[in-house]
C-alpha cells in the first residue's frame, strides 16, 4: 500500500481555487508553489528581496514584518539585499486562458461582422448564396432587390421591424417584371372580386372531397388571405444557386389557399369541364363534318373535284417550335384546294360600290347627259358608299327630303311633280363624280369625314375607277358642271366625241374594280382569299359605330356568315363570307373588336390557369395520338344547326360573336372536351407526373388583361 | 442504475418525439407558404442562447435556478435538439454564401466539440477510476515534483555507494520524472513504455546488491505511481481541452447568429 499522493487535511492541503485568474509560476514550472500565490492582477507576491536603506553610512534591512521581518545577515556593504530573488512569473489559469480565448474569438467574430457590414461591397460576403441565372446580372447589386441595402445599420434595423418590407422588396421585383401588371400583388394577379367570384363558382360547381390530412393540419397555421397583397417572396425563394427553380411549389402548397382541396390529380381533382373549349376556336372548322362526312367516302369530290383530302391530323396541324401548341396550317395549304374556287367565285359580278340609277329623260329635261335613262335598277337604295358620299351634298339631302322614302327601282313611275328632285339627285351624282375626278382622294376624305372612316383608304382605291367611269359615262362633265353652276343651259355633245373619248380608256380588272356598262355600276369583286379591300374594310368597320353598321348595306352583305343570296337580297356572297370562318372577338372592358384572321399566332399565346404542351404527347404516330385525346362528339347534327348552336351566337347588337361561356353551347369544333380520366391513364402516381405545376400556371396576368 | 437507464430511455423518447414534432411542424408550416426558415431559425437561436446560458449558470451558482447537473442534462438535450433544428434550418445542404458558411462551420465545430465533450465526459471518468489515484488536476505538478524528489532521494541517498542506480536514473529515469510523458500512449491505452522500462530494470537487477535491489524496487513503485499520474494528467487535460474549442467558439457563434438574424430580418423580410 503506497502512501496516497493527495492529502486533504487542512494543514497539508492548499485550498485550490481553479477559478482564479492567475496561478503561481513556480507551481507550473517545478510544482513548488509558494503559499502566498500570485496577486489578483497577476503579480508575484513573494518579496524575498528588500531595498536596504543607508543610515549613518551603513545599509540597513527594510523588510517589513509582514514579509518576514529583518534578515539575520542584513544587506551587503554595497547595499544589496542578501536574500536571493525567489519571485516567479505567475501564469494564467486554465479558466483564464479559456476566457481570454473566448474574448479573442468574440472579438474576431465581431470584427468580421463589422468588416462585412462596413465593406464597400458586402454582397459577396453577406449573400446567402448565388441567385438564379436569370438574376445573375445584378447579383452584386443588393439594392436592386432589397430595400434594406439602401442604407446602413439603421436601415437594416428599421427594415427588420417593418411589416411591409416584403411588399417594398416586391415593388423592386416589379420594376423589371412589368408584365405582371397592376394586380401583380393579388392572388393569381386577379382582382379580389374576380377571385371571389371564381372561388364561389368553384364552390358551387365542384363536389367537396376530403382534404389530405396534411392540408387540414396546415390550415391551422393559416395561409395567405385571398384579399391580402402577396409578396413575390411568398412563393419565389432566391439565393439557392444558379440552377435553382424559383417556381417550384409542392401540390400541397398550391392547394393551401384553395377552397376545394384534394389528394392528387388522379384522386379527387375536379373534372376538366369544357377544357380546352372554354372559348370557341378563332377559325371555325367542323372536324366532325369534314372527317366523317366529306372525307369519309370522298363525298367532297362531287362538288370539289380539285380538292385534296388530308392524310392525317398533321396534314393541317403541326407543333410550333416549342412543341407547346399545335399550329393550324395556312389557308393555302389546308383549305384552299376545296374552298378557294368557292371564294374566287368567278360567276359573281362583284359588290356594287357605285351605281347610276335609272332616271327617266323627262325628269332630266335634256339638261346634260345621263347614260342610264331606260335600264333597270335592281336595288331600292343606292350603294352604301355612294349614299355616304352624296349625303355631304345639301342639294341631294333636299332632294331626298322631298322624295321621302324613295325607291330607286321605281324612279320611272315617280310623280312628275318630283322630277326636279330627281334631277337634283342626278346633278348631285355628277357633282360627286366631278369632284372625285378633279381632286381624287381628298374629295372622299372631305365628304366622308369622320362619319364613316371605314370607307376611307380602301385598298385598292376606288378613285381611279370612279375617274374612269366619269370619263366613260360623262365625257363632257366638266363643261356640264360649268354651265350648271352658272345656271345656263347645258349644250348637248356630239356622239362622235363621246365615242372618241370612250375608246381611249383601259380598265385594270386585276385590281378587283370593274365598271359595268350594262347596268352602270362600279363593282368590286374580291380577288380571292384574304382580299385586302374586304379585309381592310371589315377591320375598320367593326371599329365604327355599331349602330350605324346595322344600317350599312355593305355590312349586311359582307358580315352575314350564314345567309346566302345576292346583293339584291342583302345576303352574303361566297366571296364575302369572311365571317363564315373568321370569328369576331370583342374586349368587354375596352370595347375594341377584332376579327380573328389567324387561328392563334404563337406570339399571342396568353397565360391561362391551365397550360398544355402537345410536344411531349406526340411521341409516335401522331394521328393515333390525337384521336386518343380528341374524340368526336358524334352528334351527327346538320352543319347549319351546329353553326347556329355553337358558333354564331350573336350579341344583342347582332354584330359580334361573343365568347360562349355556356359549356353546353361552347363550340368544340366537333370534338368532345378532354376527359380527365384520359389524362389520368398517363398522369398518375405511378408515373409521378401529376404535379399541379405540370398543367397549371399561378400567374394569369395576361389572362386578366385580355379577358 | 436502473433509474438512470429509465431516465435515458425517457430522454431519448422525448427527444425523438420533439424532433418529429419539429419536423412535422416545419413541414406543415411550409405547406401554408410560411417562411419555415424564420420559424426554425427563431427556435434555433433560442436554443443556442439557452445553451450558452449554461456557462452563465455555472458562474451564478448562488441563484436557485436548478442544479448544475440538471442544467447539464438540459444542455445536452437541447444541444442535440438544436442540431435537428440546424439541419432543418439549412435544409440539409451546405450554404453557398461566405458568411453563412462561416456560421455553418462555427455551429458545426461547437456542436461537434460538444458531442466530443459529451462522449469524453462519459468515457474518461471510467478510465480515470480504472487506474491510479484520483487527483486534482491543478495539483498534478506538485505530486509529480514530490514523486521526483522521493525518487531522487532514493537514487542519491539510499542507493549506497554503487553507481549503477544513479547512472540508470540519469540515463532512463530523469526525463521520465521531470514532466508528463508518454501522453499519446496513455491515450491509446498502450503500456509499451512501461514494459520497456520494466525490461531495462529487469536487466539491471542482476548487477545490484540487495540494498540496491530494495531501492530499485521502491523506484519501480514510484515509476508506476508517476505513470499513473501521467495517465491521470493526460485524460484530465483532455476532458478540459475540448472546452477550449467549445466555449470560445460559442461566443463567436452567438455573435454570428445575432448578426445573421438581423441581416435575415432586414433582407428577407418576415412578412408574407
Amino acid at each position: 500500500m503506497t502512501e496516497p499522493l493527495q492529502s486533504f487535511d487542512w494543514k497539508s492541503s492548499n485550498y485550490e481555487r481553479p477559478s482564479n485568474t492567475w496561478v503561481c509560476g513556480r507551481m507550473c514550472e517545478a510544482g513548488e508553489p509558494c503559499r502566498l500565490g500570485p496577486s489578483s492582477k497577476g503579480g508575484c507576491q513573494v518579496q524575498s528581496q528588500c531595498e536596504p536603506q543607508e543610515k549613518d553610512g551603513k545599509y540597513q534591512c527594510t523588510r517589513s514584518v509582514i514579509n518576514g521581518g529583518k534578515c539575520k545577515d542584513g544587506p551587503s556593504p554595497d547595499g544589496n539585499c542578501c536574500q536571493p530573488d525567489t519571485s516567479c512569473q505567475p501564469r494564467r489559469s486554465l479558466l483564464a486562458r479559456r476566457r481570454l480565448l473566448g474574448g479573442i474569438a468574440a472579438f474576431i467574430a465581431a470584427s468580421l461582422c463589422l468588416f462585412i457590414f462596413g465593406g464597400s461591397s458586402p454582397s459577396s460576403l453577406l449573400s446567402p448564396g448565388e441567385v438564379t441565372a436569370s438574376h445573375a446580372n445584378f447579383e452584386s447589386n443588393c439594392n436592386a432587390c432589397h430595400t434594406a441595402a439602401a442604407g446602413g445599420l439603421g436601415t437594416w434595423i428599421q427594415t427588420a421591424f417593418d411589416g411591409d418590407a416584403a411588399l417594398k422588396d416586391t415593388a423592386r421585383c416589379l420594376k423589371c417584371h412589368t408584365e405582371m401588371g397592376e394586380r401583380a400583388l393579388f392572388a393569381h394577379g386577379l382582382p379580389v372580386n374576380k377571385l371571389a367570384e371564381i372561388t364561389e363558382r368553384i364552390r358551387k360547381e365542384t363536389a367537396s372531397t376530403t382534404a389530405p390530412l396534411a392540408l387540414q393540419l396546415a390550415s391551422l397555421a393559416g395561409h395567405p388571405a385571398a384579399n391580402d397583397k402577396l409578396a413575390c417572396s411568398t412563393c419565389h425563394r432566391e439565393h439557392h444557386g444558379r440552377e435553382a427553380s424559383l417556381t417550384h411549389l409542392t401540390d400541397l402548397q398550391c392547394q393551401a389557399c384553395h377552397t376545394r382541396q384534394f389528394k392528387s390529380f388522379q384522386h379527387g381533382h375536379p373534372a376538366l369541364g369544357d377544357y380546352p373549349y372554354e372559348r370557341r376556336s378563332r377559325i371555325y372548322f367542323d372536324h366532325d363534318a369534314h372527317l366523317n362526312r366529306y372525307f369519309a367516302k370522298d363525298e367532297f369530290k362531287r362538288t370539289m373535284p380539285a380538292g385534296r383530302k388530308p392524310e392525317a391530323c398533321n396534314s393541317c396541324h403541326t407543333p410550333d417550335a416549342t412543341g407547346g401548341i399545335m399550329l393550324t396550317g395556312s389557308f393555302e395549304n389546308t383549305c384552299a384546294s376545296c374552298h378557294e374556287p368557292q371564294i374566287e367565285d368567278v360567276e359573281f359580278p362583284g359588290v356594287p360600290f357605285f351605281a347610276l340609277p335609272s332616271i327617266p329623260a323627262n325628269a332630266l329635261k335634256a339638261q346634260g347627259e345621263w347614260p342610264n335613262t331606260a335600264g333597270p335598277f335592281k336595288t331600292a337604295k343606292l350603294p352604301q358608299l355612294m349614299e355616304l358620299l352624296l349625303e355631304y351634298d345639301p342639294h341631294y339631302r333636299n332632294a331626298i327630303k322631298q322624295l321621302g322614302d324613295v325607291d330607286f327601282r321605281k324612279l320611272h313611275s315617280i310623280d312628275p311633280e318630283h322630277n326636279a328632285a330627281v334631277a337634283e339627285i342626278a346633278w348631285s351624282i355628277k357633282e360627286l363624280l366631278y369632284e372625285i375626278a378633279t381632286t381624287g382622294e381628298s374629295a372622299l376624305k372631305q365628304r366622308l369625314g369622320d362619319s364613316s372612316p371605314e370607307y376611307l383608304h380602301l385598298t385598292p382605291s376606288i378613285v381611279p375607277t370612279l375617274t374612269q367611269a366619269q370619263l366613260i359615262w360623262f365625257p363632257n362633265l366638266a363643261t356640264e358642271i360649268k354651265y350648271h353652276r352658272e345656271k345656263k343651259p347645258v349644250p348637248h355633245p356630239t356622239s362622235q366625241k363621246i365615242a372618241q373619248q370612250t375608246s381611249s380608256f383601259s380598265i385594270d380588272a386585276s385590281s378587283g374594280w370593274s365598271i359595268s356598262e350594262s347596268d352602270f355600276t362600279i363593282r368590286y369583286r374580291p380577288m380571292g382569299h384574304a382580299d385586302p379591300l374586304l379585309k381592310g374594310w371589315l377591320d375598320r368597320a367593326i371599329q365604327s359605330n355599331i349602330q350605324a353598321l346595322d344600317n350599312d348595306s355593305m355590312w349586311h352583305i359582307l358580315s352575314n356568315p350564314t345567309a346566302s343570296g345576292t346583293e339584291d337580297t342583302q345576303g352574303a356572297l361566297a366571296s364575302g363570307r369572311c365571317l363564315m370562318c373568321h370569328s369576331v372577338d370583342q374586349d368587354l372592358e375596352s370595347g375594341i373588336s377584332l376579327i380573328n384572321w389567324k387561328p392563334l399566332p404563337a406570339q399571342q399565346m396568353q397565360k391561362h390557369f391551365t397550360e398544355f404542351s402537345h410536344g411531349p404527347h406526340l411521341l409516335t404516330g401522331q394521328q393515333e395520338n390525337c384521336k386518343g385525346c380528341h374524340t368526336f362528339e358524334n352528334l351527327r347534327t346538320e352543319n347549319p344547326a351546329i353553326l347556329k348552336r355553337d358558333y354564331f351566337i350573336r350579341a344583342s347588337s347582332n354584330l359580334f360573336w361573343q365568347i360562349n361561356v355556356d359549356s353546353q353551347q361552347t363550340c368544340t369544333s366537333g370534338f368532345q372536351p378532354i376527359n380527365r380520366q384520359t389524362c389520368v391513364t398517363c398522369h398518375n402516381k405511378t408515373t409521378a407526373t401529376q404535379s399541379c405545376l405540370q398543367c397549371h400556371n399561378y400567374h394569369t396576368h395576361k389572362l386578366t388583361e385580355n379577358h | 442504475m436502473r433509474n438512470l437507464f429509465i431516465q435515458q430511455r425517457i430522454a431519448i423518447a422525448v427527444f425523438a418525439i420533439l424532433s418529429l414534432m419539429i419536423l412535422a411542424g416545419c413541414y406543415l408550416f411550409s405547406i401554408s407558404l410560411a417562411k419555415t426558415s424564420f420559424a426554425s431559425g427563431a427556435i434555433l437561436l433560442t436554443c443556442i442562447l439557452f445553451l450558452a446560458c449554461y456557462q452563465l449558470r455555472k458562474k451564478l451558482s448562488i441563484l436557485p435556478i436548478g442544479s448544475a447537473s440538471t442544467w447539464l442534462q438540459f444542455h445536452i438535450f437541447i444541444g442535440f435538439l438544436s442540431f435537428v433544428l440546424f439541419m432543418l434550418h439549412m435544409k440539409m445542404r451546405i450554404p453557398d454564401g461566405l458568411f453563412e458558411f462561416i456560421l455553418f462551420l462555427t455551429y458545426f465545430t461547437v456542436f461537434l466539440s460538444g458531442v466530443l465533450g459529451w462522449l469524453l465526459s462519459r468515457s474518461i471518468p471510467h478510465r480515470l477510476l480504472s487506474r491510479g489515484e484520483e487527483v486534482i488536476f491543478e495539483r498534478i505538478p506538485l505530486h509529480r515534483r514530490k514523486i521526483h524528489d522521493k525518487v531522487k532521494a532514493l537514487v542519491f541517498e539510499n542507493a549506497g555507494d554503487g553507481k549503477a542506480i544513479p547512472d540508470f536514473y540519469e540515463q532512463h529515469l530523469r526525463t521520465f520524472f521531470e514532466g508528463p510523458r508518454n501522453q499519446l500512449r496513455h491515450i491509446l491505452h498502450s503500456e509499451r513504455h512501461r514494459h520497456q522500462l520494466s525490461q531495462k530494470i529487469a536487466a539491471l537487477k542482476p548487477f545490484l546488491n540487495e540494498q540496491e535491489q530494495a531501492t530499485l524496487l521502491q523506484i519501480t513503485k514510484k515509476i508506476q505511481l508517476k505513470d499513473d499520474l501521467d495517465y491521470q494528467y493526460i485524460f484530465q487535460a483532455i476532458i478540459k481541452a475540448w472546452l477550449f474549442v467549445h466555449v470560445p467558439l460559442t461566443y463567436s457563434l452567438i455573435i454570428f447568429a445575432l448578426y445573421h438574424t438581423l441581416a435575415v430580418c432586414a433582407f428577407a423580410s418576415m412578412s408574407r
